[in-house]
């Protein structure tokens, strides 16, 4: 069936909306100083990302990106956030800013000097052409070739489940008459 | 600059933005939230490659990373609210317990 919603070319408006979204809301969720406002911030980085996954026509990603992301994790951040003291509110530095933009620039140098390598050896970004793999190739590789780390995903899943809960049953007072 | 290359340098600069916020940052939760971000850059890279050689293990894999994250931000809130919930200020650098 044709795909209705994306086109098979890239077109450099979607793109660079999407894209500077993302960055915004990315320093967004950075610099902000209150906790909510950060939660909110990544909400907007999170909505941003699963719109640039739409347009490089992943519609899988996309959907899991707003799922779980947007769903599940977002909220999870903001209940942790109500039950930390001063609802997390922090002291910040300007020193320790200093290195913080000395640690990023030096990323953005690694990543920068990687890619220019790569120009340099006459490698090219290929341009994006067709309308991508459908649903049904993603899902094919997780039964064939990542079938062992797409099962371990499941164990993995457990006993992150197991660890929250006993963290918190460790520091959890024993109730007068009660089992815990 | 094409539509590709704009894809690629959003992913660098959010990586920056998530190492700038987990140096900088002193709550857990947005440390944790930085850390997001990164591994949300690593995802977008992912995709790209998969569109661009029309392979679909790259998006698959980064199913599974989406899956690792979340895992990932299930033990670390579950850490941060066991350190710091009986605590008057919310530091990364304060406890001795977790000091190397």
């Amino acid at each position: 069936m044709k795909n209705r919603y994306c086109a098979g070319m890239l077109t450099l408006p979607i793109v660079a909306v999407g894209c500077a979204l993302a960055a915004l809301s990315a320093l967004a969720v950075v610099l902000l100083k209150k906790p909510v406002h950060t939660a909110v911030a990544l909400l907007g980085h999170s909505l941003s990302m699963a719109a640039l996954y739409f347009a490089l026509s992943a519609q899988l990603m996309a959907v899991a990106q707003m799922l779980i992301y947007s769903g599940a994790i977002v909220v999870l951040f903001l209940i942790v956030v109500t039950l930390l003291p001063e609802g997390g509110q922090e002291k910040l530095s300007g020193g320790g800013l200093f290195f913080a933009v000395l640690a990023a620039l030096s990323v953005l140098a690694v990543f920068g000097g990687a890619l220019s390598a790569f120009s340099a050896a006459g490698g090219e970004l290929l341009a994006l052409k067709g309308e991508g793999p459908s649903v049904k190739e993603v899902g094919r590789p997780l039964f064939a070739s990542l079938m062992v780390p797409f099962e371990l995903t499941a164990p993995l899943l457990l006993a992150a489940i197991v660890a929250a809960i006993a963290l918190w049953r460790r520091q959890e007072k024993p109730r007068p008459g009660g089992v815990a | 600059m094409t539509p590709e290359l704009v894809v690629v340098c959003c992913a660098f600069f959010v990586f920056a933005c998530g190492t700038l916020g987990v140096v900088y940052r002193k709550n857990p939760v947005a440390v944790l939230m930085s850390i997001e971000l990164m591994i949300n850059a690593s995802i977008l890279l992912l995709i790209l490659g998969s569109r661009m050689h029309n392979q679909p293990e790259g998006q698959a894999a980064g199913l599974l990373v989406l899956v690792l994250g979340a895992a990932e931000v299930v033990v670390g809130l579950a850490l941060a609210l066991a350190v710091f919930r009986g605590r008057n200020r919310v530091d990364v650098d304060a406890p001795a317990e977790i000091a190397g």
